[in-house]
């Protein structure tokens, strides 16, 4: 591990574009001169890196684990990922201040977890908030599944009161007890549906809310064309709102459920060809300011079922980068769509630029099989087939230049 | 237990299993139409060859039925197998692996095909993929997805009244939402060439979508039923008669049930059908169901006769 380093003719991603051929110096992790070194700078190492990439360090913001387990933070750690927010569940509801300060790790590597807004995690009583972000929570969060609006406001005002982030999946309950999207293969197949509108109604009418309260709103894993106008109609008048997709949402469409593959079961659901589209414009616009793994590491039994029984959740950490480099190559995704895996999600948790960075060679192929895997869920659809791009490399602040162990 | 496999779809073999009727063809349905016809012909003479003599079958139903059950359990004893019963209680939900043990369970015991119903769409599917290399799967229907065998002794009882599918205009009429029946049917209907179907119900059992899905026509009346040939009524189960799918039974009765008014107004010789059971009254107007262009007890007793042409076929 070399803590002042020099890495020479690879391709750096400034936040827009991958800029080409860049001697890069760091110095206690940092990055510290681009093509001319500081001063008096005397490197422990020369890293010859042509052909590698090298990224600011991944942010997810959508983690959902059943336990903390170190395991799934190697699997992030090999994914490139160096922060992550690790939202509530009904497993694991974050919703106590011992439960929160349990779940932080801030080193080099961090774990922020997001409590929930709710006790439980189920909707009826609002949770210790103030304490919880004392106790290291970075955010709040809530499914659809708040008893009334009346409850919303008041969730939403108290939360103000701290200038909390809220993170919300928008799924009005009711609506939402189906098991895929309300469309022409779901209807085909005679699987329970859940019709866009269940996201897009509870969108719009928390909107007000954030209109009418001012509190800061994420919208997390949207699924629909129209939540895409609604996130961009809000922030043209200036509401503090921001929002992700899972890159679930970007690769696939409602079509791969006709295989009644449960690996393709997912919550929210996938959905038209029309909406996978435009949440890759809103990607590339920044209507849709980050793209999230909604990692969900699943044991087998919770996909050996038939589908609409199947647990819904893809693991998903070690195929993030490999899947954003699929969208670009196709053309689907412009470069600068990288931000939206680092900086952007970065400066929404944290309000800051990423502090570690990642090189990762686009080229190298490798096989999504045990040996190569860290994650304790095989609940994703590319098991068994060969994936392009890698993170060979971590470059972690105070630490330096760490290599990940190749296949 | 080993990884889910890569692509469900290619782990059942089609022949071994009667699941679904999509991907079927034309030459396939006409088969097991002149099998059933055969068949009924043997039972009316009492003449039925033991073709699966020493072959064991079983029921696996997770719904309860008895109509269907029964009529698999004799299509299969008339060909000389040896019939096996595993009623589990509809309340019983049996998940996941569990309903894997319970089908290797029956295989262990020498069972060769077992006959499934289950309320979760996709149940036969599911099995099929895991076990389906080592045991014959027919669906008896699964959730919404598809009821097979109904649907084949449906268009089979109306195969015998009509000269050509291509021009045939058709009509289904009810809860299409909520129905296996009526996909099986949509689909049967394509593969025979039918050109023109119309779906008839109110919108919160009949979504547009659906129709489309189908290559259908949607409707929220029975008026659709003009210059129909054939108009199959679905019937509509108890728990949505007071759901918020639907006000009442009265409500349906009174603008989508069938009644000798209506059928005067649309077309005189139009061939009714109904999967039964007939809830009198509701779906269709009690005297209309032995009228002469009835075929819904023809339905009834043709049922035998189809299920032992689709095992002769499965086991072949």
């Amino acid at each position: 591990m070399a803590k002042r380093f020099v890495l020479k003719g690879c391709l750096w991603f400034d936040g827009q574009k991958l800029r080409p051929k860049k001697t890069l110096f760091f110095d206690a992790g940092r990055l510290v001169g681009v093509d001319r070194p500081p001063e008096g700078f005397q490197p422990q190492l020369e890293i010859e890196a042509s052909g590698k990439w090298l990224l600011p360090a991944l942010c997810d913001l959508s983690v959902r684990l059943r336990s903390l387990d170190l395991k799934e933070l190697r699997a992030a750690r090999q994914g490139g990922i160096l922060t992550l927010a690790l939202q509530p569940t009904s497993n694991l509801p974050l919703d106590t201040p011992e439960k929160v300060a349990l779940s932080c790790l801030r080193e080099e590597f961090s774990v922020l977890p997001v409590a929930a807004l709710t006790k439980r995690y189920a909707g009826e009583r609002l949770a210790e908030i103030g304490q919880l972000l004392e106790a290291g929570a970075v955010a709040l969060a809530a499914t659809g599944n708040l008893q009334s609006f009346a409850l919303w406001r008041r969730a939403f005002l108290y939360a103000a009161t701290f200038n909390a982030l809220i993170f919300i999946r928008p799924e009005e309950q009711t609506l939402g007890l189906g098991c895929a999207h309300e469309g022409i293969t779901a209807l085909r197949m005679g699987l329970p549906t859940i019709p866009w509108a269940a996201e897009t109604m509870l969108l719009a009418a928390l909107l007000e809310l954030v209109a009418e309260t001012g509190v800061r709103v994420h919208f997390s894993c949207l699924s629909c064309a129209r939540s895409v106008e609604l996130v961009a109609q809000a922030k043209a008048r200036g509401l503090p709102v921001t929002a992700d997709v899972s890159m679930a949402h970007l690769l696939w469409n409602e079509e791969v459920l006709s295989s009644w593959d449960t690996r393709f079961r997912l919550s929210p659901p996938l959905r038209s060809e029309s909406d996978r589209r435009t949440l890759l414009e809103g990607v590339a616009s920044g209507v849709i300011d980050a793209v999230v793994s909604d990692h969900t590491p699943l044991p087998l039994e919770a996909k050996a079922q038939p589908f609409p029984t199947a647990t819904p959740g893809m693991a998903s950490f070690e195929t993030l980068l490999p899947s954003l480099l699929q969208l670009i190559e196709r053309g689907e995704l412009p470069e600068a769509a990288l931000a939206a895996l680092n900086e952007r999600p970065c400066r929404i948790l944290l309000g800051e630029r990423p502090t570690g960075w990642l090189l990762l060679d686009p080229k190298v192929r490798w096989p999504v099989e045990e040996r190569c895997w860290k994650s304790s869920g095989q609940n994703t659809p590319f098991w068994g087939e060969v994936l392009r791009g890698k993170v060979v490399a971590l470059i972690l602040p105070d630490r330096g230049y760490e290599e990940i162990e190749s296949v | 237990m080993t990884a889910v496999r890569q692509t469900l779809g290619r782990a059942e073999n089609p022949e071994r299993h009667l699941i679904t009727l999509e991907g079927k063809t034309c030459a396939f349905m006409l088969d097991l139409f002149e099998r059933a016809s055969r068949f009924e012909q043997a039972l009316a003479q009492g003449e039925v060859p033991k073709l699966l003599q020493g072959r064991v079958i079983a029921t696996l139903f997770f719904e309860s039925s008895t109509r269907t059950r029964t009529s698999f359990q004799l299509a299969a004893r008339h060909l000389g197998a040896e019939v096996v019963d595993f009623d589990v209680a509809a309340s019983a939900v049996v998940k996941g692996e569990s309903l894997l043990d319970t089908v290797k369970t029956l295989r262990a015991m020498g069972v060769e095909l077992v006959v499934i119903r289950h309320s979760s769409s996709g149940t036969p599917h599911f099995i099929a993929s895991s076990l389906g290399e080592t045991v014959r799967i027919v669906n008896a229907g699964d959730g919404r997805h598809a009821h097979p065998t109904q649907a084949l002794l449906d268009l089979w009882t109306l195969s015998r009244h009509i000269d050509d599918w291509h021009s045939l205009k058709v009509a289904i009429v009810g809860d299409l939402l909520h129905s296996r029946v009526a996909r099986s049917l949509l689909v049967g209907l394509k593969i025979m060439g039918v050109q023109e179907i119309r779906l008839i119900g109110p919108r919160t059992l009949l979504p547009p979508l659906l129709a489309e899905a189908f290559g259908a026509k949607a409707d929220t009346s029975l008026t659709a039923l003009e210059g129909v040939d054939a108009v199959f009524l679905l019937r509509l189960q108890r728990e949505r008669m007071s759901s918020d799918d639907l006000p009442s039974a009265r409500e349906y009765a009174r603008f989508f049930g069938l009644t000798k008014t209506w059928l005067q107004k649309i077309k005189p010789g139009t061939f009714i059908l109904h999967p039964g059971p007939v809830n009198r009254g509701i779906e269709i107007a009690s005297d209309l169901v032995e009228s002469p262009t009835s075929l819904i007890w023809q339905q009834v007793t043709s049922g035998i006769a189809m299920r032992m042409a689709v095992l002769q076929k499965l086991f072949e």
